[in-house]
């Protein structure tokens, strides 16, 4: 159990180093793409963090349940359904998450058009270029 | 740049120390907890409360038992495209790409695209029965309008059928039947003097109306999960419609030339 | 004794943080929306792992076909360098 301990921590410590990489990248440039892209893998962190709490070291199944669906229908029976609520993983991160991505693309999109608007007017997409932007060092 | 990176990482620790201390996660769980295990072991069991019709789990929590979530949902994605379209207000004209592509490049585009297609509608429709459902077959349709914006430009889009109009009227088609599929059982219960509910999907004991879940044709049976199916095809025109609408508006602007 | 779902998620998420590390370091924006791409693969490997299988198909979708896609277009109306 030792090596899976481990590997348990050390899955946990990348995420979470991802989603602080991607927050520092943030607020440092001041290129508006490159703080869009940075977002994105802020959000990507997140999302597969909040899958990773629902993982079960000792579940060998996805939440589909098998069987039942091949040359008719049969409805299944209560002891097969405590065997596979037994072995499973929870399912209750991943239905969140899904309704997450779709929204993550969603403010993308309204992004996307706000800097584009923002290129034409002020004639460069650089913070640091224009009057009463913010400045690096 | 060296305080920001000083102050992030700072964060990242304590949020980690946190969760690991205070019992949120820890590699020794073995089990589920209990509304997990509560979903898990009764929503494909015929005849308890929370039975759905289909084995699929995350899909029936979706529009099920989470139905007015999802809906309200459909509804951010809608108000994020009208914003789009809001700020590019001017006519969606054809246009041409700025550099002319290769042959390789627009015949693969040409033979690529209707396999998407296909394949993102077969997503769609077994939503209640394999993993998949209406986001999913909709966020895969929406990369073949985009492979053929890249080689070809807007005016082939336009040509093949994609127009602003009819682009906007299916997206709010697939909206309103999502609600009227949610308060179709309030309206027949008070026709009939019973009580109906929101997004009522099988007959409980309590409530005797609701939707089938299994019909019987003279060929064998059909598993539809009274209204999972319905919903994630009217889900599916909703996605597809309102992303490739916002791809055209931007498209516009990009190559549409000077102002 | 070799509990596989665990070395897989290791190897994705080791690369998924270098390659973020190296987005972050770039002074060329192209490269930084590509090298996001990638980052993207290698967190579907991470959900593969996890076994996720509706997270898995809109992910892919919408991660690494659309994001690089827009993106790309909108750095069109600015300057490609970032000083």
């Amino acid at each position: 159990m030792m090596v899976e301990e481990f590997l348990w921590y050390y899955v946990l410590a990348t995420i979470i180093g991802t989603a602080a990489v991607g927050l520092c990248g943030m607020i440092c440039r001041p290129h508006m793409i490159k703080k869009l892209v940075m977002l994105t893998i802020f959000s990507d962190a997140i999302e597969m963090l909040a899958v990773f709490i629902g993982y079960r070291i000792t579940a060998t199944q996805p939440p589909v349940y098998p069987g039942g669906v091949i040359e008719g229908f049969v409805y299944p029976s209560q002891a097969s359904l405590k065997e596979f609520a037994g072995a499973a993983v929870d399912p209750l991160p991943q239905i969140l998450i899904v309704t997450a991505i779709v929204i993550g693309l969603a403010v993308l999109l309204f992004l996307v058009t706000l800097s584009v608007t923002a290129g034409e007017m002020f004639g460069t997409q650089n913070l640091s270029k224009i009057e009463g932007g913010e400045k690096n060092e | 740049m060296k305080l920001s990176v000083v102050v992030s990482l700072m964060l990242a620790v304590i949020f980690a120390v946190a969760l690991v201390q205070l019992g949120l996660v820890s590699p020794d769980f073995t089990s589920n907890l209990y509304l997990a295990y509560k979903y898990l072991s009764e929503i494909p069991l015929q005849g308890s409360l929370l039975y759905t019709g289909s084995p699929e789990i995350v899909t029936s929590v979706l529009w099920d038992q989470r139905g007015i979530d999802t809906y309200y949902e459909t509804t951010v994605l809608f108000l994020a495209i009208i914003g789009t379209l809001y700020i590019f207000a001017e006519k969606i004209k054809p246009s041409e790409p700025s550099k002319e592509m290769t042959v390789i490049v627009k015949l693969i585009a040409k033979v690529v695209a209707p396999i998407i297609m296909i394949v993102s509608i077969s997503v769609a429709l077994h939503g209640h029965l394999t993993p998949g459902g209406g986001f999913q077959g909709g966020s895969i349709f929406v990369v073949a309008p985009l492979i053929l914006l890249a080689a070809m430009g807007g005016s082939k889009l336009i040509k093949l059928g994609f127009k602003k109009d009819s682009l906007l009227s299916l997206r709010l088609t697939g909206l309103i039947l999502i609600a009227f599929i949610g308060i179709s059982t309030l309206i027949i219960g008070f026709m009939k003097g019973v009580m109906g509910y929101l997004f009522l999907n099988q007959p409980k004991t309590y409530v005797p109306l609701g939707y089938a879940d299994v019909i019987h044709a003279p060929w064998g049976e059909i598993v539809i999960a009274g209204t999972l199916i319905l919903l994630n095809l009217m889900e599916f025109l909703a996605v597809s419609a309102g992303f490739t609408l916002a791809l055209l508006g931007l498209d516009a602007v990009v190559e549409g030339g000077k102002k | 004794m070799i509990h596989i779902p665990l070395i897989l998620a290791a190897i994705g998420s080791t690369l998924a943080l270098i390659a973020s590390i190296v987005a972050l370091l770039q002074r060329d924006v192209l490269k930084a929306i590509i090298l996001s791409g990638i980052e993207s693969t290698f967190f579907a490997l991470l959900l593969t792992a996890f076994l996720a299988p509706d997270l898995l198909i809109a992910y892919v979708a919408i991660g690494l076909g659309i994001n690089s896609v827009i993106l790309l277009y909108a750095l069109r109306k600015g300057e490609r360098y970032e000083e």
